[in-house]
């Protein structure tokens, strides 16, 4: 073979080495990018999962890993700012609340949770020029407007909150915040006929919120109008079976229905949930039972006493 | 010619990055695309999914209907306060199988070894329930993990070791001259301790007598108990009367021959003459006594399990023996799921802003 030839071939070798090389390199490749494999959660995705799952002291923990990890967003700054206002350090929240301002200083949900955490915090001046802040930030849409109307229900201005709640209403009437809200408002007002309406209309746009059932539950109970207690009750528990006060309304309306086995079981249901031995729950239990075996006896066949009397 | 092989080298060059580049692309692409099929899509919640892969086929009925969509960790936090990590695995069952395959809410799924060189595989057992789980919902049953070849053989190992141990203790015990005391003690404690527990089951029985139409099922519960107790108090007997007979009234079982005494005499009498034989027969009784009190003892445990869980449910909900009722019907009893930290109810009422899913 001549020195030519071998060149040649050589030459027509190499760019089949270095095509190997490179789908060596791209497989490589592929398999530290994870390619085709389970994609894994964030730190702030796992934060998020455990605060929907309540468990805050974890959520915290992974917001913090995550800020060492990727620094500090509005995101987790927010979120950071939402644990420790549902746990009750509102010191902490507004540190938070307020430091996510700085990544984004009109974003409407952190100016109302600061706003609101304000509010808890006795900070009235400082808590509406932050609801209106947001308001002004958030022109078509009804939360801020609601949480400017939450501000004036809590410092016992109902009229003014009312005019919000409407204002707010005519911005975005599809809005489940909106209507619980106002079924708030409106049970203060001690206007149980319309506050059943708006938590119920709250139910449909928001048909997560147990405590819309609930307060539209006791409305109706109010109004005495038990089955519609009951039925509201039953859906609240069905959102939130942990909570033994739900039980209780539940039995009340039953028991006011005559449906005294149902009353009495929700009635214990209630115990078994109670972290104390609740007293509410015995008086209850106590006046509910001669109740029951009263139904009882009226249940039970007539004694066929007619036979013994013809034949004496 | 240096020339043309620079020019050669930065052609090489140049076609070595498109390459390159081309490749990432590619791969990036492939991660940000959607997989793009279409149908059904569930979602169900497995304790331990043993290695399932990402695209794994799901079957039904023998036939690939479908594939796993996506698998991700779930936090839990038990209603005790402990936590634990599931995994929420999403399937797709194929737009050409969605319409005919229809998955009741009784159905489970199961994870299962493709085969020895294939991965795992996700297999649906349909159930029989009226209710269907719809697409986008998630299974109300919790997944079953894949079966170990590994835990098989361990257990396996454990159940031999297990009896090579149980043989030699029965061979330790049967050259103990005091086995058949102890066997005799231990019987007479267990039928002194199931007769009060029959006489206790009497004494309760009044008080369930006077109980409401709607008793039936504890009154169904005592019986069961009852039946259990009698059933067991034979069985004992029984036992006591062959070891007595075995161990302490050899002449008298020998002299009874004729009255038709059990077959345990006819043994007896015949191993009378030959010690080996004797020592063969008693090792039978022996075992055959183990298995007894083996069953007696397996039934005990059942018949304490069942009054405690019965103590259980009177101590949750007293009314019980009054009014009765069935065991779904105390919503309190054997609630699990997370019980969380704080008052929800308080955080919807103070209209704080939901959390953000993005940073």
């Amino acid at each position: 073979m001549s020195t030519e030839v071998r060149r040649e071939l050589r030459h027509r070798r190499t760019p089949v080495r270095a095509l190997l090389c490179l789908l060596t390199l791209a497989f490589f490749l592929a398999a530290v990018t994870g390619c085709g494999g389970v994609p894994r959660l964030t730190t702030f995705e796992k934060g998020v999962e455990y605060m929907d799952y309540s468990d805050y002291p974890r959520a915290i923990e992974q917001f913090h890993s995550h800020i060492k990890q990727h620094g500090e967003g509005l995101g987790v700054c927010y979120n950071l700012g939402v644990c420790y206002f549902d746990e009750g350090d509102y010191d902490q929240a507004v540190q938070w609340y307020e430091k996510a301002l700085e990544y984004d200083p009109r974003d409407g949900d952190t100016l109302v949770n600061l706003g609101l955490t304000y509010l808890k915090q006795g900070r009235d001046v400082a808590a509406l020029s932050r609801l209106k802040q947001a308001a002004d930030v958030e022109k078509d849409r009804a939360y801020p407007l609601v949480a400017i109307a939450l501000y004036y229900q809590r410092t016992g201005k109902l009229d003014k909150a009312r005019e919000y709640y409407d204002e707010a209403a005519s911005r975005e009437a599809k809005s489940g915040y909106l209507w619980y809200h106002y079924g708030t408002l409106h049970e203060q007002d001690q206007r149980f006929g319309d506050a059943a309406q708006a938590y119920e209309r709250s139910t449909q746009f928001d048909s997560t919120n147990p405590a819309a059932y609930e307060g539209a539950a006791r409305c109706y109970y109010r109004l005495r109008n038990w089955r519609k207690a009951v039925q509201n009750y039953d859906f609240a528990i069905h959102l939130l079976p942990t909570e033994p006060r739900l039980y209780v309304g539940a039995a009340d309306s039953l028991t006011e229905l005559g449906r005294y086995d149902r009353a009495v079981k929700y009635l214990w249901a209630a115990r078994g949930l109670s972290t104390h031995d609740d007293a509410e729950v015995h008086t209850r239990l106590l006046e509910l039972y001669p109740k029951l075996l009263e139904a009882e006896r009226a249940n039970l066949p007539p004694v066929k006493d007619d036979a013994e009397g013809n034949g004496g | 010619m240096a020339r043309a092989k620079s020019r050669s080298d930065l052609i090489m060059g140049l076609f070595a990055l498109i390459v390159l580049g081309s490749v990432i692309g590619v791969v990036m692409i492939l991660q940000v695309m959607p997989t793009g099929v279409e149908g059904a899509r569930y979602a169900i919640l497995f304790e331990d999914v043993g290695g399932l892969g990402g695209n794994a086929p799901v079957i039904v009925a023998g036939q690939k209907v479908g594939k796993v969509d996506y698998i991700k960790t779930v936090p839990v936090v038990s209603a005790e306060g402990a936590r634990k990590v599931e995994v929420e695995v999403g399937i797709i069952i194929l737009q050409d199988y969605a319409e005919t395959v229809v998955i009741p809410a009784d159905s489970i799924a199961k994870v299962q070894m493709g085969g020895l060189f294939g991965g795992n595989q996700l297999v649906l057992n349909l159930g029989n329930s009226k209710d269907v789980v719809r697409p986008g919902q998630r299974f109300p049953a919790k997944g079953e993990p894949p079966i170990e070849i590994n835990d098989i053989v361990e257990g396996a190992g454990k159940t031999m070791k297990e009896l090579e141990e149980g043989i030699k203790k029965v061979t330790d015990l049967l050259k103990d001259d005091r086995f058949t005391d102890n066997i005799d003690k231990s019987l007479t404690a267990m039928r002194s301790a199931l007769e009060r527990l029959d006489k206790g089951l009497k004494e309760m029985e009044p008080a369930f007598g006077k109980v409401g139409p709607t008793f039936d099922s504890a009154q169904q519960l005592l019986d069961e108990l009852h039946a259990l107790v009698s059933q067991n108090s034979q069985a004992i007997n029984d036992t006591m009367a062959s070891l007595q007979s075995a161990s302490g009234k050899l002449d008298k079982l020998l002299g009874d021959e004729g009255n038709g005494v059990p077959t345990l005499v006819a043994n007896l009498n015949s191993i009378a003459d030959n010690l080996d034989s004797l020592v063969g027969s008693m090792n039978d009784l022996v075992l055959d006594n183990q298995l007894n009190i083996q069953i007696s003892l397996e039934n005990v445990r059942e018949a304490t399990d069942s009054l405690r869980y019965f103590a259980r449910r009177i101590e949750n909900d007293p009314s019980l023996l009054i009014w009765g009722g069935s065991e779904t019907d105390n919503p309190a009893l054997d609630r699990s799921g997370p019980v969380p930290n704080v008052d929800e109810m308080e955080i919807r009422n103070s209209g704080r802003r939901p959390r953000k899913e993005s940073d």
